[in-house]
């Protein structure tokens, strides 16, 4: 499982952002990037299957668990070398790793998902592909004006 | 006495982070990063087990030896410019990462661009399919 965004849904309101620090004590690890006057993205971690960032990771702090790119605190030092290994910048250290770990522990699952107003993110991974496949229908049925 | 193997620290700031009676302090001024190791009684070595690249041993106390100071240029971004790593630290990132991993699709080596231009990255490629989709609709 990850976070899957629809940026075509997401209104750069950034509750994802406050709703992450909220269970993060403070530190987010989502970020909504605002590219000119076009569009809004939330940036953070993938969960890449062959993650860079447990590569690196000598203490094993950094692991993978199923589907999660998963973080035990204890085991860090916050050497910095996971920040450096991730492609997409979205693992930070400031004395210890910070990352998202899908609101682990939090039976309800990922904050951000709960409070997007926009629901432009989801654990769904066929959401996105299927809302896209709908929009073009529907282009095409009313004679390509939406 | 912690001894420093001069050629192999990578100047990353594990060592630091993890001693309890603040003995390894560090700095970061003008694009450098300068660590230093002050000569410690104690006979812990938790700096020792958690280094990356096992540059730190204990050695007996000895008052004639000198403090060690290493200090490291780090590396600046390619896209905006500014320092955000050191040169060791990088090129281990290099050596533990597969070759196809280390360029992206548009063969950007992202290894050498800094975690906040790799945001920027990420969220205009993302922008860029949306911008796309949209003019499609409108044609």
């Amino acid at each position: 499982m990850a976070v899957y965004i629809d940026i075509n849904r997401c209104i750069g309101c950034r509750s994802c952002e406050v709703a992450c620090q909220r269970v993060h004590g403070g530190h987010g690890h989502i970020n909504v990037h605002y590219v000119r006057e076009y569009a809004a993205v939330p940036v953070l971690c993938h969960h890449c299957q062959e993650a860079g960032c447990t590569m690196v990771c000598f203490t094993g702090a950094l692991y993978k668990e199923g589907e999660r790119t998963a973080f035990d605190v204890e085991k860090c030092t916050g050497c910095g070398l996971c920040a450096l290994a991730c492609p997409f910048g979205v693992v930070w250290t400031d004395k210890i790793a910070h990352k998202c770990d899908l609101c682990q522990g939090r039976e309800e699952g990922p904050a951000c998902i709960a409070t997007c107003p926009a629901n432009a993110l989801s654990d769904d991974f066929d959401l996105a592909t299927r809302r896209a496949r709908e929009r073009a229908a529907r282009t095409a049925a009313v004679g390509g004006k939406r | 006495m912690i001894r420093v193997d001069t050629r192999v620290c990578l100047g990353c700031l594990s060592c630091s982070n993890v001693c309890p009676s603040q003995n390894i302090t560090r700095s970061e001024i003008d694009g450098k990063r300068a660590v230093h190791w002050k000569r410690c009684k104690e006979e812990c070595d938790l700096c020792v087990e958690l280094c990356p690249a096992k540059a730190l041993s204990l050695v007996p106390w000895d008052e004639t030896t000198h403090e060690t100071e290493l200090s490291f240029d780090l590396a600046a971004c390619r896209i905006c410019g500014l320092p955000y790593a050191t040169e060791p630290m990088l090129q281990r990132i290099e050596s533990a990462l597969p070759a196809e991993m280390q360029k992206d699709a548009s063969g950007l080596e992202w290894i050498r661009i800094c975690p906040v231009c790799r945001r920027n990255v990420e969220a205009e490629g993302t922008a860029r399919q949306v911008v796309l989709a949209r003019r499609k609709n409108k044609s």
